[in-house]
């Protein structure tokens, strides 16, 4: 049942990461290090490989578009902005996370 | 003390351990299996450009090496292919994981035992691993193949056998990748198989010791380093001999073709053979010339081998090898033609 759990936890968690990464570019530009960091603090990956593919897909669905930013270190990094599709495919997850957290909170307190 | 190979990784140079280089080029093999295609070489690049600034850290506190262990942390930190790479579709299709496999291994029918392919084994070869990738590939043991070779080879007198090999080693593709190295033995490719091989393929980090158990695995690779050697030279040889007798019938040549040559091979030997055409001597001259040929490219061949491995060098590119094989069947073939012309138009006194 241990690693059902685990699964179960892992699959939502990963349902969730697209909605979540979207939502970190919704205010402001930002790095794929910085994007790392507070999805580690919050902590929705353990991996960080796992984010590369999902951005890539992202942009490839126009949801995410990248500019490349000098850095005073190193060479130039890639800076992540989200695209106007990206705005209203994140409303529209928004209003559906909305409903799900209603109802799930709604079942909670029903239940207590 | 440890080798350091200097790696450029996004634009950024680094010092790296030798263990520690073989680990990450491993790891990033790994990935780039997992990730095919034109999207795969993005997701590679990001990562690739993320460990660069996770090695910069390091190197900002004040390492001046990249050292196994680094590599070690920053691939748990980056995570396996097989814990990150999924596909958008496969998600909500993934809650057994036995079944999962990675995109590419789609192609293959799921419940269909895979078949074994025929690869050159890169991962133990004497020269182009032929004949290693043939005994899995059958299923035998390499050892006895490669002696049964050998003998079947001395017995043929070397020549067709070594052509066959060369001709072998050009057509048959490396097992050069890890997806490769686990359909030459038949094991089925998904991402869990690949990391798992991956792992295997990397030695575990130098410790600065060396144990007695080599000292005969070093006599056994003295010893063949020997015979290597010695085969080596006795191509140069054969090849130096060659290139003297073809010089010499180019030299010949010349001559009979601007002098009268029946008179001069008069002058030059007294026994020599009665021609009934004044071109027979060319022709012999030319037959000469291409059978030293002959002697010259495997002569060559063999020596270039074993100097590739005696130095660790890289062997012979594809054309290399093509265009050898070519030029010496030609000049088989232009030998029996040239002599049997040659023959025909003269006679012994």
């Amino acid at each position: 049942m241990a690693t059902n759990i685990d699964n179960l936890k892992s699959q939502m968690r990963k349902g969730m990461l697209e909605f979540c990464v979207l939502l970190l570019f919704r205010r402001s530009d930002a790095y794929v290090s910085e994007i790392i960091a507070k999805l580690k603090d919050a902590h929705l990956i353990v991996v960080e490989g796992t984010l590369y593919p999902l951005l890539t897909r992202l942009k490839n669905d126009g949801l995410l578009t990248y500019r490349w930013e000098e850095s005073p270190t190193g060479p130039p990094r890639k800076y992540y902005s989200i695209t106007p599709l990206g705005t209203r495919f994140l409303e529209e997850l928004n209003r559906s996370w909305d409903e799900i957290s209603t109802t799930v909170n709604h079942l909670i307190d029903k239940n207590k | 003390m440890k080798k350091t190979i200097q790696a450029n990784i996004n634009g950024n140079v680094y010092y790296i351990d030798e263990d520690a280089y073989n680990l990450l080029s491993n790891y990033l093999k790994q990935i780039r299996s997992a990730f095919p295609g034109e999207e795969g070489n993005e997701i590679v690049g990001d990562i690739e450009s993320r460990i660069s600034e996770l090695f910069d850290e390091r190197v900002t506190a004040g390492a001046k090496v990249i050292i196994y262990e680094d590599v070690n942390d920053v691939i748990a930190i980056m995570g396996k292919p097989s814990d990150f790479s999924y596909n958008n579709d496969d998600q909500q299709t993934r809650p057994d994981k036995e079944n999962y496999r990675a995109p590419f291994a789609d192609k293959q029918p799921t419940d269909a035992k895979p078949r074994k392919t025929l690869y050159r084994n890169m991962d133990d070869k004497v020269f182009g691993g032929v004949i290693s990738g043939l005994a899995i590939y059958l299923g035998w043991d390499v050892t006895i193949m490669r002696v049964l070779i050998v003998i079947l080879s001395i017995m043929t007198q070397l020549w067709p056998m070594c052509i066959i090999y060369l001709v072998a080693w050009m057509i048959i593709p490396p097992a050069n990748t890890p997806r490769r190295a686990l359909e030459m033995r038949g094991n089925p490719v998904t991402v869990d198989t690949i990391g798992q091989s991956v792992l295997r393929q990397t030695p575990p980090p130098y410790n600065g010791k060396e144990t007695n158990d080599n000292l005969f695995a070093n006599l056994f690779s003295i010893i063949g380093k020997c015979i290597v050697g010695f085969f080596g030279l006795l191509g140069s040889v054969a090849a130096l001999v060659a290139t003297g007798f073809f010089i010499f019938f180019f030299v010949a040549l010349i001559a009979f073709t601007c002098f009268d040559s029946i008179t001069l091979l008069a002058n030059f030997s007294h026994q020599f053979y009665h021609c009934t055409v004044s071109f027979a001597p060319t022709i012999y001259a030319l037959g000469c010339m291409s059978m030293s040929l002959c002697f010259i490219i495997p002569g060559v061949a063999l020596a270039w081998a074993a100097a590739c491995f005696l130095f660790k060098n890289k062997g012979a590119g594809k054309t290399t090898i093509l265009v050898g094989v070519l030029l010496e069947v030609l000049a088989i073939v232009a030998t029996f033609i040239l002599m049997i012309f040659a023959n025909r138009y003269t006679h012994f006194c």
